[in-house]
């Protein structure tokens, strides 16, 4: 008889077992978010345009999803928000930046926003101003800083919506606001522009970490001159963001160095970082799941976890959307495997 | 004991494929409650200078669903309500809905009240609710209903028209119109089957609209104006009716198969008088001969329809079209003469009568 229990208990589990995976559906209702502590996170800023535009985005079997469910379900666990000062169109406005905020709050994600002080886009090749700071001198140029950063924080704190993670400056490699905010022209500047997003930041959200984000994540000497010119100039960050944007061919070089350069700036400034942005082309995507994989697991195995996160930038773009093709969907608007990387 | 163990496992093996039986379990389903629904501004005026820019958005927070059992959330539908009325006596429009939160631009809000009877520069109130429905079975879950003050623009004068262009924007052969200004574009075209093409606000490559298909196999029907865009293509070719609804974004084509001429003069045969298309003149004619002026006036029937045809307008020379009950042109000669159909401006379909 005690065989037979010992066999029926053995049953009993795989019947469990069996039981609990077997009735897995693509469309079931998702859990709650990734708890881990790691972000795994998403730029979505083109959400809403593109929704309104008539774009879908779809699961694995084709079924028209709600984008920020769709990353969610896909094992992200944050998203990244792009704000405008008055972009042409309206969208990345701070109302814009309100409505994706709401959603990913509702969903349980956590947020980071991201300040480009301009109208349009601000990266390496640009910084311009917003055009009603045309004319500021610097002194108003802090202030206007300083206004507008409380003002969409506020925004959000008004709507119940916490900002865990804010960036003051978009890709500021050469600083921000040029020419006056340009770093290779005045760093100090630079660094008193920063400061007064970064005291901002804090007016609203004491508990948010700042992050300067900087491009090519892999160039170290980048890096050190800009944090070294920094720090010099009494500049103030929680957090060193970076960008990686490998191709098939490279991923397996600049992740290394990538991962040097992280080491280095923990070491150097006693600094946690974050991965702000990454992306691959989307018709590269055993490449683009290889090289995330490796990013994830690398950043994760710092001892102290210095390294807070990784957010794909623009995942949900895909059929040449304003001509990037570097999103993570096939030209049906599903999922590629770059995503496997978040689970 | 042996036997006793095999009954349970075969037992156990019949459960276990009866177990996903989706209509074998009752789910319980808890944390259905009502949508919260807000805007991003409850007053909009709308401006005709910034078609594309965001006009408004709205937004809102379902709360999720918890159940006992896995469900399919595809069940769960959402949709929002416009209304002229705040008690959604009659709902003038229903967007379904899988994202949290509904942007529309300046254009496309404005094409929206205007349909919905709006009166250009007066601000007038709309009304809009979430409607959430967990399945057909069960009564729909309603929002809060938010009160919007909206300002529409006139519609921009050539925005009446929409442009076929061809595949490279080399040539514009045809246009469709929306007479009733309500965003419903339709005319007449004569192309090859497989013909590519765009709908453009203007008959230019730079137009500030043009609509193609929306770039997803399966959606040739589907309009859609973001640059990366699809043509639109045509699957029969020859002489079409094209009907483009920018607000449903959708469009459609129907191949006339024939015009023809009725009235009491051919005792309102269906098919005795077909009218022959003129490639030159890209018109349609008919020789008719009458002994008397058609009392009823005459109908020119679209695929021999009674209820899709050419009957009377206000307007001297001017033929309507007809998806109902209607009456026919006038038409008083008395003899024979040639009777012309010039479909080319949709914005009013002419006919005249001439001498042979």
């Amino acid at each position: 008889m005690k065989v037979y229990i010992k066999k029926l208990s053995w049953l009993w589990m795989c019947i469990g077992i069996f039981g609990m995976g077997s009735c897995k559906d693509d469309n079931a209702a998702p859990a709650i978010p990734d708890q881990d502590s790691f972000a795994k996170g998403a730029d979505i800023s083109w959400i809403t345009e593109m929704e309104a535009a008539g774009v879908s985005f779809y699961n694995q079997a084709g079924i028209a999803t709600d984008g920020l469910k769709l990353l969610r379900s896909l094992g992200m666990n944050a998203v990244r928000l792009r704000v405008w000062v008055d972009p042409a169109n309206g969208w990345c406005n701070k109302e814009d930046v309100l409505v994706k905020a709401y959603r990913a709050h509702h969903l349980g994600m956590r947020i980071m926003i991201d300040f480009h002080y301009s109208d349009h886009w601000a990266d390496p090749g640009q910084q311009n101003k917003p055009a009603a700071w045309g004319s500021l001198s610097l002194d108003e140029l802090k202030a206007a800083v300083a206004e507008h950063t409380k003002e969409v924080l506020q925004l959000l704190k008004d709507n119940g919506i916490t900002a865990e993670w804010v960036q003051v400056g978009n890709e500021t490699g050469n600083g921000m606001l040029w020419e006056d905010g340009k770093a290779s022209e005045s760093m100090a500047n630079y660094a008193a522009l920063n400061n007064a997003g970064y005291d901002a930041v804090k007016a609203v959200f004491p508990a948010a970490k700042v992050i300067v984000h900087v491009h090519n994540g892999y160039d170290n000497s980048l890096f050190r001159w800009l944090f070294d010119g920094l720090k010099s100039n009494g500049g103030k960050w929680d957090v060193i963001g970076m960008s990686l944007y490998p191709d098939k061919d490279n991923w397996q070089e600049r992740t290394q160095q990538c991962v040097q350069n992280m080491q280095d700036m923990i070491a150097r400034y006693d600094s946690e970082v974050m991965i702000c942005e990454v992306g691959m082309s989307w018709d590269e995507e055993d490449a683009a799941k290889a090289f995330l994989t490796e990013l994830i697991d690398r950043s994760r195995q710092f001892p102290a976890g210095q390294v807070l996160g990784v957010f794909y930038w623009e995942p949900l773009s895909y059929n040449g959307w304003n001509g990037y093709t570097l999103g993570a969907m096939d030209d049906s608007g599903r999922p590629t495997k770059a995503w496997e990387a978040f689970k | 004991m042996k036997k006793l163990y095999d009954y349970v496992v075969v037992g156990f093996i019949l459960l276990l494929l009866a177990a996903c039986e989706k209509e074998g379990g009752t789910p319980t389903i808890t944390g259905v409650e009502p949508a919260t629904l807000t805007a991003s501004k409850t007053e909009v005026p709308l401006e005709a200078t910034t078609p594309k820019a965001v006009a408004l958005q709205l937004m809102w927070n379902i709360s999720e669903l918890q159940s006992t059992e896995t469900i399919a959330l595809s069940q769960m539908k959402t949709t929002v309500q416009f209304s002229t009325n705040a008690s959604f006596a009659s709902v003038g429009r229903s967007v379904d809905v899988v994202s949290a939160s509904l942007s529309y631009t300046h254009q496309q809000l404005n094409s929206m009240v205007l349909a919905l009877g709006f009166v250009p520069l007066e601000q007038q109130p709309i009304y809009a609710r979430v409607v959430c429905r967990l399945a057909p079975n069960v009564e729909p879950l309603y929002s809060n209903v938010l009160e919007l003050a909206v300002t529409a623009f006139e519609p921009v004068e050539d925005g009446d028209y929409l442009f076929m262009a061809n595949g490279d924007f080399s040539a514009f052969p045809w246009k469709l119109c929306a007479r009733l200004e309500d965003g419903i574009y339709d005319g007449f075209v004569q192309v090859d089957q497989w013909y590519n093409f765009y709908l453009a606000n203007e008959a230019s490559a730079d137009a500030s609209t043009i609509y193609g298909s929306y770039p997803v196999d399966g959606n040739q029907y589907v309009l859609y104006a973001g640059d990366d865009r699809w043509n639109c293509w045509t699957n029969n070719g020859g002489y079409l009716y094209l009907r483009a609804d920018v607000n449903a974004m959708a469009w459609s084509e129907t191949v006339v198969r024939s015009l023809s001429v009725t009235g009491d003069f051919n005792g309102w045969s269906a098919s005795a008088n077909p009218m022959v298309y003129d490639q030159e003149q890209q018109v349609w004619t008919a020789t008719i001969t009458t002994a008397a002026p058609e009392q009823w006036g005459m109908k020119i029937l679209i695929n021999e329809s009674w209820s899709w045809f050419f009957g009377g307008s206000e307007t001297e020379g001017v033929c309507n079209l007809y998806t109902a009950d209607a009456d026919g042109f006038a038409y008083e000669e008395v003899g024979t003469y040639r009777l012309i159909l010039d479909l080319r401006d949709p914005k009013a379909f002419r006919y005249s009568v001439e001498p042979l």
